[in-house]
């Protein structure tokens, strides 16, 4: 049974430090941020500065993570590595969900006839297999970081704007839209105003927690040699030389692989955490 | 008088709730007699439903007991082991709710769930003639068809028939209904209204109905009791609390329905001021600050609970028996 | 005089079918619906869920598209919807969800200036603007920082009232403007909706169920059946003496809160059928307690009976 309680200000914003879960995620996702904006003043050495002498150097005091089979500091590869991860992985869901939010709104707030048309068009954008669409889409532009971004963009829209207009489709028909047309109010602001602070919640929680699989995925396809190209820092082009010297420096397939599962972790707990204080049923304080 | 079926007595409820605890109910004490509609009024916040939960034994999990006991049948329902309770539920004490939608379960037909509510009979067409029996019983002409029908297939009064008639089928003492007709049209609720009523005469148990509609109180009930605050303010039969009432909040509430005023014009007289924060509820009469008629006493000192001659009582230091 | 507003004949067909292959056959919602209302006017529309009465007030806001017969706004005739669009300032609906008619991440005090945002009229200081829209339905000016979710019932109820007084509109129609309030708090809400009525000489068409309000407030009103008016008339007239049978019976049926006068029996049978399996003829027949053959198969006309009074019933 319910019962009336007081009803308390309380931001999503607090709701998510208290939660000690999206706190610990928070910090890794900071962390992550500033290793890549400070790399520069980070790093101890230059991320692509050859020093044969000192290959394959098991992390040491000069070289905390060890060298790579060029010498290279593993260390300010990973930092280095950071920025192009998170540039490649914010880019991407960036251009991806307004390009997604613009295209959920039209489908969902426009004609009927458009939506039609925009629902089959995604749909036939999500029907095709992805890995297929990854290496066609890499062979006509050639790998690199921007091809790579080309690719995760054209792959996510689908769902990001199916999400949207999801949410829009419950939102129009209800009393403060129509208390807007009421009014008068154009489409313009109905849309911008009114339907996007309220649709654009669920997919910031979808976007935080899709940013790990864009990170693996560039890590993926840059071990495969088509992502980013060499000598660019990419966690997955170490990961690729730590296997393909596996046997002479294994500490390297290691220290590769730490930051990437702690930005996975960090993103993914995040999006849990915003997704519990983005909820609106929990925005009335006590009841949790 | 008939003796009563149940006894509340001295019940005390409160919810757990930020900032401490939120006192829904505060010494309720009152009697079900067979045999009778009783009412219980109010406006929201007043503990109505918190009273109808707590003799249904179906209180929510940051509710305590802090005080009394609902006694059926002389045991106390509140403490008994859980089996027991689920036993007394639904057989002996049944609920009406006011969204018959949430009664049913929506993927099985109405002739499964009434079937459900009689695993005390063993004979499938037994239990088959008695679930028609009962749906004709509550006025659904084709009970039939009704048996295979889904939930989402009847129409608003057609499901609160059918969760009446669910209700009904294990032969409970007592009926207790949350607001059963404030999701009904007029004429739907005139037409529950007079079902309930013909059920009383044919019933050997009691009805309790929980509304904040004064209409639906005078149509059916026979006697009455208003809550206001978490408090049983005034209790007595309907005539004497709609053409009598001796309790200052009754008579305001009454007044400012404009469904008592024949000719509509002018203001309608309101109450002013706000229900008392019951976390922190007051010592004295909880309808003092909004009473017109209050005096330094009623501020100061709990009123007392006045037993008027007729049967009626009233908490409150202005009646005098 | 010109009248506020004129509704002739109108009809409502919905169709069936949808997306990219809009179907042929149509749902008739409303059909013949007449009526007038004079400036600073209240009229009741009463009626059971699925009467039309929302979807006719959707129509006269131009929210639905009216299939036949023709709507007029002070003179003016409305059927493109550049000719809505005009109106807007000068009309306002009320929902019957407060809450839900306020945008939840809009505060009060922006969602209560919006009309003149949208209108693109000045507003001056915002926050003394708020504070005097809130003032004038007795709210205190800190409401202005809430969202709605932290509004109470009446509260929100009063917001909306601000809200569609804002531009100081001709028409207010209000959608069940007490539902879901307590007595009390509803006797105030009707007290400030009366007291802004006669300081702006607004015309209300209140939309409601319950007999006992539109009684209080409206001076005329008019009764739906399914998606036909079926009677009008001057409140005081009517309520005493109704003359369709489904009006008696809706009249009759309403709970007194007096144990004094119970029913003994039942005023009306059965319940509204549904839109998709309309009666022929006259749509109350299957109801009606005084229904003949000629019923079943011809449907009446509104008849005009003189001192403002019209019924469709053919045995009156």
């Amino acid at each position: 049974m319910s019962i009336a309680v007081d009803v308390g200000r309380d931001s999503a914003w607090r709701r998510l430090l208290r939660d000690p879960m999206g706190l610990f995620g928070l910090i890794l996702v900071v962390a992550f941020l500033a290793m890549a904006v400070f790399a520069p003043i980070l790093a101890p050495y230059d991320p692509i500065k050859l020093n044969v002498v000192d290959k394959f150097q098991p992390p040491s005091l000069a070289h905390w993570a060890g060298t790579d089979q060029l010498g290279r500091d593993l260390l300010s590869r990973i930092i280095y590595g950071a920025q192009t991860a998170l540039f490649i992985a914010l880019t991407s869901v960036g251009v991806a969900g307004i390009i997604g939010v613009i295209l959920g709104m039209i489908a969902g707030y426009g004609p009927r006839w458009l939506d039609s048309i925009l629902v089959l068009l995604f749909d036939s954008m999500s029907s095709l297999p992805m890995i297929m669409f990854a290496l066609a889409v890499i062979t006509v532009l050639g790998p690199g970081t921007y091809t790579l971004i080309v690719v995760v963009v054209l792959v996510s829209i689908p769902g990001y704007a199916r999400l949207i207009r999801a949410q829009t489709l419950t939102l129009v028909g209800s009393d403060f839209i129509l208390a807007e047309r009421t009014m008068g109010a154009k489409a313009p602001r109905i849309l911008f105003r009114h339907l996007l602070p309220n649709v654009v919640g669920p997919l910031v929680i979808v976007l935080s927690m899709d940013i790990p699989v864009i990170i693996m995925l560039e890590a993926g396809l840059s071990y495969l040699n088509l992502g980013v190209r060499p000598p660019t820092p990419s966690w997955g082009n170490i990961l690729y030389d730590g296997y393909t010297s596996l046997r002479s420096a294994p500490y390297m397939v290691i220290i590769a692989g730490i930051p990437l599962v702690l930005a996975t972790l960090g993103f993914t707990v995040l999006g849990e955490g915003l997704r519990d204080a983005l909820d609106p049923k929990l925005q009335v304080r006590g009841l949790r | 008088m008939t003796e009563a079926l149940m006894q509340i007595e001295d019940l005390s409820v409160g919810y757990t709730v930020q900032g401490g605890t939120l006192h829904a109910l505060r010494h309720v004490s009152l009697d079900v007699r067979a045999g009778e509609v009783l009412g219980i009024m109010g406006e929201s916040g007043c503990g109505k439903s918190t009273l109808a939960a707590a003799m249904i034994n179906l209180l929510g999990a940051n509710a305590r007991v802090t005080s009394g006991a609902v006694r059926y049948r002389g045991r106390n329902i509140l403490k008994l082991p859980a089996e027991e309770q689920r036993r007394i539920r639904g057989r002996h004490i049944a609920m009406v709710f006011q969204d018959p939608m949430k009664a049913f379960n929506p993927v099985l037909t109405i002739g499964a769930q009434l079937d459900d509510y009689q695993h005390n009979s063993a004979n499938i067409g037994d239990r088959k003639t008695r679930a028609l029996a009962m749906l004709e019983k509550v006025g659904i002409a084709d009970a039939a068809r009704c048996l295979r029908m889904y939930p989402h297939e009847l129409s608003g009064g057609m499901r609160q028939r059918a969760a009446i008639a669910a209700a009904l089928m294990m032969q409970p003492d007592v009926l207790v209904a949350d607001e059963p007709t404030t999701a009904l049209d007029v004429t739907m609720e005139a037409q529950v209204i007079h079902l309930l009523r013909a059920l009383r005469t044919d019933f050997q148990g009691a009805i309790v109905v929980v509304t904040h509609h004064l209409g639906v109180i005078a149509e059916l009930c026979d006697r009455v009791a208003v809550m206001y605050a978490g408090e049983v303010v005034e209790e007595g039969l309907v005539d004497d609390i709609f053409h009598a009432p001796r309790h200052p909040y009754t008579a305001a509430l009454i007044a400012c329905d404009p469904a008592t005023l024949m000719a509509g014009s002018g203001p309608l007289p309101t109450i002013g001021g706000r229900l008392p924060d019951l976390r922190t509820p007051p010592r004295a009469c909880a309808f003092a600050p909004r009473c017109a008629l209050a005096t330094e006493i009623c501020r100061l000192t709990p009123p007392p609970r006045v037993i008027l001659p007729n049967g009626q009582t009233a908490r409150c230091h202005l009646v005098t028996a | 005089m010109t009248a506020l507003l004129q509704v002739e004949g109108v009809s409502v067909d919905m169709p069936l079918g949808s997306g990219l292959m809009p179907g042929t056959r149509h749902l008739n919602i409303l059909a013949d619906i007449t009526l007038a209302m004079q400036p600073g006017e209240t009229l009741g529309l009463v009626g059971e869920s699925g009467s039309g009465k929302t979807t006719l007030a959707r129509a006269i806001l131009g929210l639905q598209r009216i299939s036949g017969g023709t709507l007029r706004f002070q003179g003016e005739p409305l059927t493109r919807p550049s000719h809505f669009a005009a109106i807007r300032p000068r009309t306002a609906l009320m929902f019957q969800d407060a809450v839900a008619s306020l945008s939840p991440r809009m505060r009060v005090g922006d969602a209560v200036c919006e009309p003149f945002t949208i209108h693109g009229q000045p507003v001056g200081d915002r926050h003394a603007r708020a504070r005097d829209l809130l003032a004038e339905v007795g709210l205190p000016p800190e409401i202005a920082s809430r969202y709605p979710h932290e509004l109470s019932g009446g509260q929100a109820r009063r917001v909306g009232v601000a809200r569609a007084l804002a531009l100081k509109p001709a028409l207010v129609i209000a959608d069940e403007p007490t539902a879901g309030l307590d007595v009390s708090i509803q006797a105030e809400v009707l007290n400030m909706m009366a007291d802004l009525r006669d300081r702006h000489g607004l015309a209300y068409l209140i939309i409601s169920h319950n007999l006992a309000l539109v009684r209080h407030v409206a001076n005329r009103i008019a009764v739906m059946y399914l998606g036909r008016l079926v009677e009008t008339g001057p409140t005081a007239a009517v309520m005493a003496q109704p003359l369709h049978p489904y009006a008696k019976s809706l009249i009759a049926a309403e709970p007194r809160p007096d144990p004094r006068q119970r029913r003994r029996d039942l005023a009306i049978k059965g319940e509204i059928p549904s839109v998709l399996r309309r009666p022929s003829g006259c749509a109350f027949h299957t109801r009606c307690p005084i229904a003949e053959n000629r019923c079943r198969s011809d449907a009446p006309a509104l008849r005009d009976l003189g001192d403002g009074r019209a019924v469709r019933c053919h045995l009156v």
